[in-house]
């Protein structure tokens, strides 16, 4: 019984898992991903459309 | 959250690109009125938070520094200090500057792309490498950068931003000087704000502008309590245009923030 849970664990989380691609270290390339829209933006939302230019990406909290 | 709004507000014209990610659960139409309540004038791209493949971090506020060609920098907290990080920033804005790459040729392609916006000049450097297959990788690179200029000018059209849409197209317009296809295209551009009705949101969106940069600079001071007043002015030269509406969305916002 435990077994399969823990098969149908790993197999739900498979899919995930191949969505979010390992974190980048510092020092290394980060992988692609997409940014939500963004008000004041350009239109840019792939991290490979900012190549080019130094990125800073600000977290913040309204709280 | 205001050392990073001093920081863009300082280097945005240097080359740093500037995103501002909300990470505690905030809606995302409520973000522009937010912002402008406690910094007034601010115009840089802000967005809710996702999960990025970046390192976790403890606390807010946090940021990442990502190079010209992608390379994780730094991550850490205003706490840290601004020595670490600004040291790693105006490295990279030397690059943008002067270019970077494997070769001479390579890094004066890059220099014009993106350090003096020279689309016509990048595409000259690029078209003269005689490796043809690295002029072909650079010749993709600049026709991505002028895809991603025209993109954007569009984009700022349909968010109501018509006066930094047009100053976007003329800035293209020199930039691309000399070729012709991309003059046509951009000739094309330029008459979208000539329509009667681009000149009706131009006439409202020239002064939210002129307001906007007046208010990073801290010309006038403004508080939460004053925008509305500063602002409303401006709606009733056009309240049924896209800008009218996008700035008295603004004003109340800031009023309904005010109220929490």
């Amino acid at each position: 019984m435990r077994k399969t849970h823990l098969l149908c664990a790993a197999l739900f989380a498979m899919p995930l898992a191949a969505q979010q691609p390992a974190a980048a270290k510092v020092g290394d390339k980060v992988p692609e991903f997409t940014f939500p829209q963004f008000h004041n933006g350009d239109g840019r939302q792939k991290l490979s459309d900012f190549i080019g230019h130094p990125l800073m990406i600000e977290f913040w909290g309204v709280h | 959250m205001p050392h990073a709004f001093e920081r863009d507000r300082e280097l945005r014209d240097k080359g740093l690109v500037s995103l501002f990610l909300e990470s505690q659960g905030a809606a995302d139409d409520t973000l522009e009125s937010f912002t402008w309540s406690h910094w007034p004038g601010f115009d840089a791209p802000v967005s809710t938070s996702t999960k990025l493949p970046i390192p976790d971090f403890r606390g807010l506020p946090h940021a990442a520094l990502i190079g010209v060609d992608g390379t994780l920098l730094w991550e850490g907290s205003p706490s840290d200090g601004e020595k670490p990080v600004r040291e790693k920033l105006d490295a990279e804005l030397a690059k943008v500057q002067k270019g970077w790459g494997p070769t001479a040729e390579v890094k004066k392609v890059r220099a014009a792309l993106y350090g003096k916006g020279n689309l016509a000049e990048a595409r000259k450097q690029a078209d003269a490498i005689t490796d043809l297959t690295l002029q072909a990788e650079l010749r993709k690179e600049v026709d991505a950068a002028y895809a991603r200029r025209t993109a954007a000018i569009k984009h700022a059209q349909e968010e109501a931003r018509w006066s930094e849409a047009k100053e976007l197209t003329v800035a293209l317009q020199k930039s691309t000087a000399g070729v012709a296809d991309w003059q046509t295209e951009i000739t094309g551009l330029l008459a979208s704000f000539d329509t009667p009705e681009a000149k009706k949101e131009l006439a409202i969106d020239d002064k939210r502008l002129k307001l906007v940069r007046a208010l990073r600079e801290g010309k006038p001071r403004a508080t939460q309590a004053t925008l509305p007043g500063l602002l409303q002015p401006l709606v009733k030269a056009g309240p049924d245009t896209k800008a009218g509406q996008r700035l008295q969305k603004l004003i109340d916002g800031i009023k309904a923030t005010a109220k929490e």
